[in-house]
């Protein structure tokens, strides 16, 4: 095994020499995968990552290597907050300034926090999903709706003045409500927000949406009969009418295919939202408000084929 | 009867006895049950409390989220309503701001929160907060989220605060507390009468027992105890009759050795009496009792005006008799002379010794001269008689001197010495004869 590794290094150095300029340790072939936790999440997404990229996947743990430890790898694959918190701890090491961390896993708004100090060439995978796609499910799931609300706290705001203007060209009227700086401004804006909105977007935002929230404004909004599209799986089991999000193997098979083109010796594409996904429905909730929604399957594709990507 | 308190007191100390061990476990059993039904019911009390508060918090959930005071007014309200010993509710939202409340507290309302203790001892105050969405799963973004600490400590929701009373808690306590005390004296009552049964079962029995024993010591050594009346101390009761049965033989044994004694003494005193007043040789009366038996003679005849005579008779030359024969001799002739002598007076006669060969014969009723012819028949007889001692045949006579009582000197020892005077003068006359003492 030392051996492979050995011939490997050599193999990458040369490669890297001559990409690199500058890089005067060692490099090794392969991915140091570092993962935040043990839970099913991270095995799912190790599963995926050690299936699409074999030999490719130098090592997956729980910790970084120490940086004076071996060969340094190609690319570090940093799965959840804690992880790139790990590995951008290390970069500050020598040899470990130019290894490019990818981040996956994680929200946009985590990685925006840690994002000017990572290694150049350093990108992500994040959680989120382009604002777009949102007004896409709407559109497919509620054809008629013409007025969709939202509520901003401070984690999402950034994606207000995005999805008013996408929203203003495809048609539909954006009610959001008034910012909320703290939680006893949640329900007067979702009180302004439900009193004219036909489907409401939960757009990722701790401090709208959290376990102590969530149940007040499921009732709320059901109390209204307004449909809640969430980002979340958890929410649509809650009682949410439809959700919009990544799973953890989507979310591996995104990082497969940045860290190919690194493997390939490129550098990693930009930081980018999610670009697989998975819709689902709360048919109880749909039926109880009386609902017609398609089935996730067809919503997934009609989506898809206004992503341009059928 | 002086026995009979005594016996209560046994009786009651019977069943004091009985009692005590009994009323220190029912006191032990009262108390701890006291501790553990109130500890179980203060404990029952505050989780109805918390279900309480968890349930308004629950039903609070919403519209406190939603800040609709009308509706947690009317939550607070009914709660009141529905709970008389739910003195006051109210409702805080996430800032511990007071949303709304009902019902009366006694200190202001913010206390709730700030010092709940100080409603103690009356009354307690449950606080429940509103709960999270414990249903809700974890979601990757969320673990995303946890690490950015400024809206992860944020919180949405609010608390509810009850204050119940405790009165009802005293209540009860009070009522569980006569309850226990009413039934441990029933039970004690029940258990004084039976133990006073079987109590009496004992002192019954020493009753009359006692009763028993009391107449034997008053002397009714017949008394037995009933084997039937003295119940379970019959082996006792059976044992005393015995007892007694013992007594009354030795006292009846002692009695008799005293009869026997008391005869024997009263024989020996007869006989030391008779002895005292008789000869022993003759069996006649000696001088004394003679003396004593004369006088009442001469008072009787001084009395009744009746003739007294008296012979003083002296037995001729005896001194030859004892010096030449011996005494024995001497004695014999003594008592044949008496013998003789008896043979001749009258029943109502006397005849006594005066001293050594010298007798007296008391003549009642006769003159004189009837006393000189008693004398001399007695003379004769003596002169008569053959004295036979060891083969020898003695030959005695007898001088005699008489002498009538004179109502001049009526005292007997004038009328001794008179007959005396006369019998000397018999001696000196020659002897074997009967002379008559000279008129006064």
């Amino acid at each position: 095994m030392l051996r492979f590794n050995r011939r490997q290094s050599l193999t990458w150095t040369l490669a890297a020499c001559a990409g690199v300029p500058g890089v005067v340790r060692a490099q090794s072939a392969g991915v140091e995968v570092v993962m935040s936790g043990q839970g099913a999440v991270y095995a799912e997404v190790e599963s995926v990552l050690r299936r699409e990229l074999g030999a490719g996947v130098r090592s997956v743990s729980t910790q970084v290597q120490p940086a004076t430890a071996g060969p340094i790898p190609t690319a570090v694959a940093a799965v959840g907050l804690q992880a790139l918190r790990q590995a951008l701890n290390r970069s500050t090491q020598p040899g470990w300034e130019q290894v490019p961390i990818l981040a996956g896993l994680l929200p946009q708004a985590a990685y925006a926090l840690h994002a000017k100090d990572l290694p150049p060439g350093s990108s992500a995978v994040w959680l989120d999903q382009p604002t777009g796609r949102w007004l896409h499910l709407v559109r497919e799931a509620f054809p008629k709706a013409r007025k969709v609300g939202c509520l901003f706290g401070p984690t999402s705001s950034s994606q207000q003045a995005t999805l008013r203007r996408l929203a203003d060209a495809s048609g539909v009227e954006m009610v959001a409500g008034a910012p909320i700086g703290q939680p006893q401004a949640i329900f007067p804006a979702l009180s302004q927000v439900l009193d004219q909105a036909e489907v409401m977007l939960a757009l990722p935002d701790p401090l709208v949406f959290n376990a102590e929230t969530l149940q007040n404004i499921l009732i709320a909004t059901y109390r209204q009969r307004v449909p809640l599209v969430s980002y979340s799986e958890a929410h649509v089991k809650a009682g949410a009418t439809l959700g919009l999000f990544t799973t953890p193997t989507q979310v591996a098979q995104q990082m497969v295919a940045a860290l190919r083109q690194r493997l390939a010796g490129q550098a990693l594409p930009a930081p980018q939202p999610a670009s697989l996904f998975t819709v689902a429905v709360n048919d109880q909730v749909a039926q109880s408000l009386g609902l017609a929604v398609p089935d996730p399957s067809t919503l997934t594709q009609a989506m898809r084929r206004r992503e341009g990507n059928p | 009867m002086s026995g009979r308190r005594p016996f209560f007191g046994m009786r009651f100390r019977l069943w004091v006895a009985a009692a005590l061990p009994a009323l220190l476990a029912v006191a032990l059993l009262v108390v701890g049950f006291m501790e553990r039904y109130n500890r179980e019911f203060s404990a029952a009390l505050q989780d109805r409390a918390r279900a309480s508060a968890e349930q308004l918090a629950g039903a609070a959930a919403f519209p406190l989220f939603a800040g609709d005071q009308a509706a947690l007014q009317r939550i607070a309200d009914s709660a009141v309503a529905a709970d008389s010993q739910l003195l006051a509710v109210a409702f805080f939202d996430a800032e511990n701001r007071l949303m709304v409340h009902a019902g009366q507290v006694s200190a202001p309302w913010q206390a709730l929160l700030t010092a709940p203790q100080s409603f103690r001892p009356n009354d307690m105050v449950m606080l429940a907060p509103v709960q999270r969405f414990e249903a809700l799963e974890r979601d990757v973004f969320d673990m995303g989220f946890e690490s950015l600490s400024p809206v992860r400590s944020v919180r949405s929701g609010g608390q509810v605060a009850l204050l119940v009373s405790l009165k009802s808690l005293d209540h009860q306590r009070r009522d569980l507390l006569w309850w226990a005390l009413t039934i441990s004296a029933l039970g004690l009552g029940l258990a004084g009468l039976l133990s006073s049964l079987i109590a009496s079962s004992v002192t019954r029995p020493i009753d009359h027992i006692s009763e028993v024993v009391a107449g034997i010591g008053e002397g009714r050594l017949d008394t037995r105890a009933s084997e039937v009346q003295s119940g379970v101390l019959a082996t006792l009761a059976t044992g005393i009759n015995a007892m007694a049965g013992q007594v009354a033989t030795n006292q009846a044994h002692m009695q008799h050795m005293i009869d026997r004694a008391t005869e024997a003494l009263k024989r020996q005193k007869e006989s030391a009496e008779r002895m005292a007043r008789t000869d022993a040789l003759t069996g006649l009366a000696n001088r004394r009792s003679f003396a004593e038996q004369a006088d009442n003679e001469v008072s009787r005849a001084l009395r009744y005006q009746h003739t007294l005579s008296l012979v003083m008779v002296d037995i001729d030359h005896f001194k030859d008799v004892n010096d030449t024969h011996g005494h024995q001799a001497g004695d014999a002739v003594l008592v044949q002379v008496v013998q003789v002598l008896q043979s001749q007076v009258r029943d109502v006669d006397l005849v006594g010794r005066w001293g050594g060969e010298e007798f007296v014969v008391l003549l009642p009723n006769s003159s004189a001269q009837q006393a000189v012819q008693m004398a001399n028949r007695m003379r004769q007889a003596v002169e008569n008689t053959d004295i036979v001692l060891d083969g020898l045949s003695l030959h005695c006579t007898v001088s005699m001197g008489v002498a009538e009582l004179d109502p001049h000197t009526p005292t007997l020892a004038a009328l001794v010495s008179r007959a005396d005077a006369a019998m000397y003068q018999a001696k000196r006359n020659g002897r074997n004869r009967v002379e008559v003492a000279s008129d006064q």
